[in-house]
């Protein structure tokens, strides 16, 4: 469907800019792969600074459950809260890449990279060439897509699929392409076994519906495919949902709060990167989409696809948003499914603005060509605090960790043979994170009575090693578990220094030795001697 | 003439006059109380907390040696540092503050970190 340029009444026809000749003369698809190869290489280059960076927690824990056997997988993901596909994804990957840093990271940027020609895809059938060639770019250059290319997390294949379940929404609904409705239904499947937020844009496209049924003259029909691919999703998606319903009821992020009304600058800064981005690509969208408001224009393809493309952001959003009262999970890393309708609705509305289109994207593309806007260089210091120790360590060791989460990320740095606890008691698995009851756990568990046992099960000569998290800023510790974390891990500190004190420990390293700045949460480190004098 | 001789007049008389009124130089340095600043003794009071000043820099909330002690370093680097090299392993680590939290119970203590919290930088390190 080609772009609508015409101008509406009021609205003044947009200066523009053509193509040149000699590319009117090329062949349409030497000149769009030429573009996806330069994007692409260009996006990889981005996306690519920080990939050998070390893993933080979360990093680590989904690196911990992928290296599980398949079958294992869903079993273990009940106490972690998430479902199977991208763990399975990567335990392939793993096997065939290795599990180091850039190798995991290497499935997140692969995804990221396949955005840029879906991306093209999506705005290139639904709108036209030219918000084709602006979708590739803003997906090429997007500053959440490069942020995650370089997290072994599953957002950036739930972004990948988000674009396709946008597009093939709009393509399916909006503009009745029914056999889009089939590719609808396999990637809404797919989103709902990537991440919990699956359930949110399940929500968030049975609203986004609404426009495509008013305007629609086949109802029906609507109705009709509406069903199929929603229970079609729906059935696909029965066998997990008994873990989903355990999960929920039982390992709620209690590290998260109830969001209040920060979206928009979330939005802003997390996904589109920064405030003079948005600036740009929304005096574009307004520019270019102003005109569909108008009575004549108001239940054309073009203004429906944009309400649906709104609808299905904002819905999404707002279903979370409300979902996250109750049951707090709304952080921008979550916003993966919404990133294909903000992106495609920039590209959108730039197609349709002229040449300040084609300057919004551009000065979108050189504002976020600094890599280092878009994503951390650290993400925390265990590799660091691995390297201080891991040749005091020996088998048999017992390492504390302070904050309970943080155990996988210390059991990948740290040498094999260790032993591990938590400030909730001993660890038997230290390659997951058992969220189930979590908070109520550490709340019980008393420093003492928890910490004793673990000093008197050392041998004199043994190790025990204290990690424990940095909290000296307030934004990652203002949550109850958080503040329960914190908290925690100086009262076995406390109790460790009362063992120093009457000799029974003797502090004889600490880590890191050199700190460089971690974007996410960081820790310390105390090695402990157990000496021969007993427990008082 | 007579118009300029008013007008080297006046000026002079404003210069001289800025003079007498200037402030002598220091003499003006105050203190700032990481203990008042932001709110933080007043927020503790809020919730009727029995706190008291110790020194220069410290809270005592309760008495020792149950209460949550608070001590403020130079600045946050300075408290972070204590946590990095192991000196303080019993003390929380908030802003510029070392929060500890020695056998006051659970619920006093979020009272207590929230208040001490007030006015630290979302994101300091």
């Amino acid at each position: 469907m080609a772009t609508a340029t015409a101008p509406t009444r009021g609205i003044p026809k947009m200066a523009d800019v053509g193509e040149p000749d000699w590319l009117r003369r090329l062949p349409t698809w030497l000149w769009a792969g030429g573009l996806l190869l330069v994007l692409m290489a260009i996006s990889a280059y981005l996306r690519t600074r920080f990939i050998s960076g070390q893993f933080w927690m979360d990093e680590a824990i989904t690196t911990g459950v992928s290296s599980h056997s398949l079958g294992s997988i869903p079993g273990i993901l009940r106490h972690d809260g998430n479902p199977p596909l991208y763990y399975m994804l990567l335990h392939g990957w793993m096997t065939v890449f290795g599990s180091g840093e850039s190798a995991t990271h290497g499935l997140s940027l692969l995804f990221g990279l396949l955005s840029v020609p879906v991306g093209m895809w999506a705005g290139w059938s639904l709108f036209g060439r030219r918000a084709g060639v602006m979708a590739a770019v803003l997906f090429a250059f997007s500053a959440w897509l490069t942020y995650y290319a370089q997290e072994t997390r599953m957002y950036e294949l739930m972004a990948l699929l988000g674009i396709i379940a946008t597009a093939s929404f709009l393509h399916g609904f909006v503009y009745r392409r029914r056999g889009y409705v089939i590719l609808f239904t396999a990637a809404l499947a797919a989103m709902l076994y990537t991440h919990s937020w699956g359930v949110f844009f399940y929500v968030g496209a049975l609203l986004a519906l609404i426009p495509a049924y008013i305007v629609s003259d086949d109802r029906r029909g609507l109705v009709r495919d509406g069903a199929l691919a929603f229970v079609g999703a729906g059935i696909l998606f029965l066998p997990w949902l008994p873990n989903l319903i355990y999960q929920a009821d039982h390992t709620a992020a209690p590290w998260s709060r109830a969001p209040r009304f920060g979206t928009p600058v979330l939005i802003s800064r997390q996904v589109l990167g920064g405030d003079r981005v948005t600036l740009v690509l929304f005096s574009a969208c307004v520019v270019g989409c102003w005109g569909l408001f108008a009575r004549r224009l108001r239940r054309s393809p073009e203004a429906v696809a944009l309400w649906t493309l709104i609808a299905l952001g904002l819905g999404t959003l707002l279903v979370a948003w409300i979902a996250s009262q109750a049951n707090p999970a709304y952080v921008p890393r979550y916003f993966a499914p919404v990133v294909a309708s903000i992106l495609l609705i920039a590209a959108f509305g730039s197609a349709r603005s002229g040449a300040l289109g084609i300057l919004a994207v551009a000065l979108s593309a050189i504002f976020l060509i600094n890599p280092g806007t878009a994503a951390p260089s650290t993400k925390s210091d265990m590799r660091d605090i691995s390297g201080d120790l891991s040749a005091r360590l020996h088998p048999g060791d017992l390492v504390v960790v302070g904050q309970p989460e943080q155990t996988p990320l210390a059991w990948y740095y740290l040498p094999a043979g260790l032993r591990y606890a938590t400030t909730i008691g001993p660890v038997r698995d230290p390659t997951y994170m058992d969220w189930v009851n979590a908070k109520k756990r550490l709340q019980n568990a008393g420093p003492a009575s928890t910490l004793d046992p673990l000093i008197a099960s050392l041998r004199p000569g043994q190790q025990l090693l204290f990690v424990r998290p940095l909290t000296v800023g307030v934004e990652n510790w203002n949550e109850p578990w958080t503040q329960l974390v914190r908290r925690r891990s100086a009262q076995w500190g406390a109790i460790l220094q009362a063992d120093v004190a009457t000799g029974v420990l003797k502090p004889v390293a600490v880590a890191p030795h050199s700190y460089v700045q971690a974007c996410c949460v960081a820790d310390s480190a105390v090695l402990y001697d157990k000496t021969a004098r007993h427990h008082p | 003439m007579f118009r300029y001789l008013i007008a080297a007049a006046l000026t002079a008389l404003a210069l001289s006059a800025c003079s007498v009124t200037a402030n002598k130089a220091g003499g003006r340095g105050r203190v700032t109380d990481p203990r008042t600043q932001a709110g933080r003794l007043d927020c503790l009071r809020a919730h009727h907390l029995p706190v008291t000043e110790v020194g220069d820099n410290g809270l005592q909330i309760g008495g020792l040696p149950a209460g949550a002690t608070v001590r403020f370093t130079p600045s946050p680097a300075a408290a972070q540092t204590a946590q990095i090299e192991g000196q303080e392993p019993g003390a929380e680590v908030i802003g510029s503050a070392l929060v500890y939290p020695n056998q006051a119970p659970d619920s006093e203590l979020g009272v207590i970190e929230n208040c001490v919290a007030q006015g630290v930088g979302e994101k300091v390190f």
